[in-house]
């Protein structure tokens, strides 16, 4: 396995220095044998040209502008930088709110963790952008809130700020409201089964849609309307077929989130345009959440079907190596952890895909990205590279 | 002509004693009638359910329905047909549960409320799940799926077919009845109001009385003769319940508390009702229901010790003797397994229900208290193709089921299954 050690920043700094400016622009074009950029075909060989952290331009032969660095990959790949739609890495100080159900208005983005390590182990697995997921056990969790896994300040690193509203259609918000400690009162707050659940969105829906005040009310109309995406955490089959029913009665377009029974109903997913987030699958589990039946080739079953599948919950590149040998095709596994993820947060305009204008998130890899023995050699955030000089998950990253 | 009308009506003319009820298209399963093959099934002895028992019979399915019914003799089999050939076997209508919670997920009992006229359990129908596979072995067919009997007013149910497909395939109506429950079990709770009998019923009469008002503002604003009410998601279920399309099934046992079950719900709610355990000393209450053609399902428990003669009596038996004509038996699955429904009538049969009448307390006549017998319960032209293959009569216990047709489809055959009970 070959590695080069590459000190762009070095090059960078003494450019700075020869130019003579305090705010020079750092130009440097990439060169691979392979780029993926997703949005069209491989380009090979390929070369991207990365201006202040954005990418300027694309394609097999750049003109390089005078003054730029060229850094050379040899024989290696690039690709955009992985997008996870559903992680709770940074949320700190507990994933859920226990002393109510309905809480739209609260937002992961009061309280991340900038520090947290699993940014970091999430950036040597080559994940660049995150959307960090209030818990499930509220039957309307919160706003999730998009960020980079690294950069210097919590200013370069947020992405989106109140990005998707996160509703439970699943058995998780029943977990904690009996008691068995108190059996002359036992039940102490709805919901204490499914039946509750699916009520408990049903009337507030029903509130929001007759325009009724309701606190932060605000955010479940806009997720109501479209205008922001609802992401609903259904992993059985019952509760997805649920959460389509919901749709038809509220006219929603949500996103579902978990999906591991989704397989069972991949036809009418398609047909209601509903797309699925997969929670982690990766190994030789026999069961998921909520003991859901899993299949391995879930992933490929529902893209066969017409859905628009992302893969989640860390580890992508495994993820996608995984559900590509059991019957995803190559170029869906590849948009399932980039493209895929990023429109379903509806912020393809900034990552997922190596486009001129995105930001310059990318992976540099030894070879075919869905290989099991390619290595990443470095991850690039904003246009800054990330080394993981000792291959652990510590890293040696200046965040 | 579409080639199924052609070839019921083809039926119609050879056989001219069978009404011709098709028109189907419209039917809850369309995936169903779309897929379902065609099939002939030679009978030694139909149980019909409507009308004397067919020897040497025939069955013709098509588009998950019955097309024609009649002696082996007298219908002819169209091309196309594949024919199975039970003549040394009995065929009867697709069992009928009154009484189950074995439709899906476990979530019976939202706890919070004593009356939850908003819930519903539908939304966790998991269709061909294990225990409906065993109970079709049992030829159950079609289940009443309820909430459980934890609260005052559990949430209306579904009524669905038992066999593999999605949700909206198997389900057959939603909402199916409303599930309330009197006496007994919601008597554990405690800390609001309904703890004992008199708020129990204190509580369900004023969300029946609710749920009327609402019911009624609407009818009386869409015939013109009142303001728009203001709509409320909560109650709008009440909707076909008041308009008397859907029964409540009621827990209720106990000579006192059918007493009220009757008066509340019946005289002065004036809704159809389906008395859905009448066990105890209930059925001397007979007189009463009979007057009003309340239906019972009658079960778990199938006996009782009577206190004053010393005997131990057949509840069924003793419903029947008094004159309830719309009775049926029910299992109250997982209380007793789904598969073992015609047990419970088997029992009943040995404390003196007629053979003839146990069959229909296994089918028609669960489907008219349930209000379904438009399209289940016996084996007639126009209905669906539920048919369950036995080795001889159901009631006698060495007998069992060998083949099972749902909405026309083979759903169990124990030459391919292998036996499941």
């Amino acid at each position: 396995m070959k590695r080069r050690t590459v000190k762009p920043s070095a090059l960078a700094l003494l450019a700075a220095l020869l130019l003579g400016a305090a705010h020079a622009q750092e130009t440097v074009l990439y060169k691979a044998s392979r780029v993926e950029p997703i949005t069209g075909p491989t380009l090979s060989p390929g070369q991207v040209l990365v201006v202040d952290g954005k990418i300027r331009a694309i394609g097999s032969r750049i003109q390089a502008p005078s003054g730029a660095q060229v850094v050379d990959l040899g024989d290696g790949t690039l690709m955009p930088g992985l997008v996870d739609a559903y992680n709770d890495a940074g949320l700190a100080g507990g994933t859920n709110e226990v002393t109510r159900e309905i809480t739209p208005g609260f937002q992961a983005a009061r309280v991340i963790d900038w520090k947290d390590r699993r940014f970091r182990e999430a950036l040597s697995q080559g994940t660049t952008s995150l959307a960090i997921s209030p818990g499930t056990e509220n039957v309307v969790s919160g706003l999730s809130c998009v960020v980079k896994t690294a950069g210097r300040s919590a200013e370069s690193r947020r992405v989106g700020e109140s990005t998707a509203l996160l509703i439970s259609l699943c058995s998780d918000p029943t977990r904690r409201n009996s008691s068995r400690a108190r059996p002359d009162s036992i039940y102490v707050r709805q919901p204490t089964n499914r039946m509750g659940v699916v009520w408990m969105l049903r009337s507030t829906f029903d509130q929001v849609r007759r325009g009724e005040e309701i606190e932060s009310g605000e955010w479940l109309a806009s997720a109501l309307s479209g205008e922001r995406p609802m992401f609903a955490v259904s992993r059985t089959m019952h509760d997805l077929s649920t959460l389509l029913t919901l749709s038809e009665e509220f006219e929603l377009s949500p996103v579902a989130v978990g999906g591991q029974e989704a397989y069972q109903l991949a036809d009418r997913l398609a047909a209601a345009k509903v797309p699925v987030v997969l929670e982690r699958l990766t190994s030789h589990q026999l069961q998921g959440a909520e003991r859901t039946e899993l299949v391995w080739n879930l992933a490929g079953r529902l893209a066969k079907a017409g859905v628009q599948v992302s893969l989640s919950g860390g580890q992508l590149l495994e993820q996608a190596r995984f559900a590509y040998r059991f019957g995803l095709s190559a170029e869906e596994a590849l948009r399932a952890i980039t493209l895929t993820p990023a429109r379903t947060l509806r912020l393809d305009d900034r990552v997922g895909s190596l486009a001129v204008g995105r930001d310059a998130d990318m992976l540099a890899l030894d070879g075919d990205p869905l290989e099991f023995t390619t290595a990443i050699r470095w991850v690039m955030v904003n246009g800054k590279i990330y080394e993981n000089q000792k291959g652990d998950s510590r890293g040696e990253y200046d965040l | 002509m579409s080639p199924r009308c052609w070839i019921a009506g083809l039926t119609l003319a050879l056989v001219p004693s069978f009404t011709f009820a098709h028109g189907s298209s419209d039917s809850a399963t369309p995936s169903a009638a779309d897929d379902a093959p065609r099939w002939a099934i030679h009978v030694g002895k139909i149980l019909t359910c409507a009308g004397d028992a067919i020897t040497d019979g025939t069955l013709l399915v098509d588009g998950g329905k019955i097309i024609a019914i009649g002696r082996r003799s007298e219908v002819v089999v169209p091309e196309g047909f594949t024919i199975v050939d039970h003549s040394d076997r009995f065929a009867m209508p697709g069992l009928i549960e009154a009484h189950s919670h074995v439709g899906g997920s476990g979530d019976l009992n939202e706890m919070v409320y004593q009356t939850n006229p908003e819930l519903r359990n539908w939304d966790q129908v998991i269709p061909g799940n294990d225990r409906l596979k065993v109970a079709l072995a049992g030829g159950v067919t079609t289940i009443c799926f309820i909430p459980g009997s934890g609260t005052n007013m559990g949430g209306f149910g579904a009524i669905l077919k038992t066999r593999s497909g999605t949700p909206d395939e198997v389900i057959l109506r939603a909402p199916g009845v409303l599930k309330i429950a009197q006496a007994g079990n919601p008597e554990r709770r405690t800390g609001e109001t309904g703890s004992d009998r008199m708020g129990m019923n204190y509580v369900i009469r004023q969300q029946l009385a609710e749920g009327r008002d609402y019911v009624q503002a609407w009818d009386d604003y869409e015939a013109g003769k009142g303001p728009k009410p203001e709509f409320n998601l909560r109650l709008e279920n009440f909707k076909p319940l008041f308009h008397r399309e859907i029964p409540v099934v009621v827990h209720t046992q106990q000579y006192q508390v059918i007493q009220s079950t009757v008066r509340m719900l019946h005289d002065e709610m004036k809704l159809r009702i389906v008395i859905d355990h009448g066990t105890f000393d209930a059925y001397k209450l007979a007189e009463e229901l009979v007057a009003r053609d309340i239906p019972v399902m009658a079960g778990p428990r199938g006996f009782l010790r009577d206190n004053d003669t010393g005997q131990l009596v057949g509840i069924v038996s003793e419903y029947d003797r008094r004159g309830v004509r719309v009775l049926g038996v029910n299992t109250d699955a997982p209380v007793i397994p789904q598969e073992e429904l015609f047990f419970q009538a088997t029992m009943a049969v040995r404390y003196g229900w007629s053979e003839e009448r146990a069959i229909r307390g296994l089918t028609i006549e669960v489907a008219r208290a349930l209000m379904i017998d438009d399209r289940v319960g016996s084996l007639e032209v126009g209905k669906d193709a539920d048919i369950v293959i036995t080795t001889g009569s159901i009631l006698d216990p060495r007998n069992y089921v060998t083949q099972v047709f749902v909405d026309g489809l083979s759903v169990y055959d124990i030459e391919k299954d292998r036996r499941r009970f």
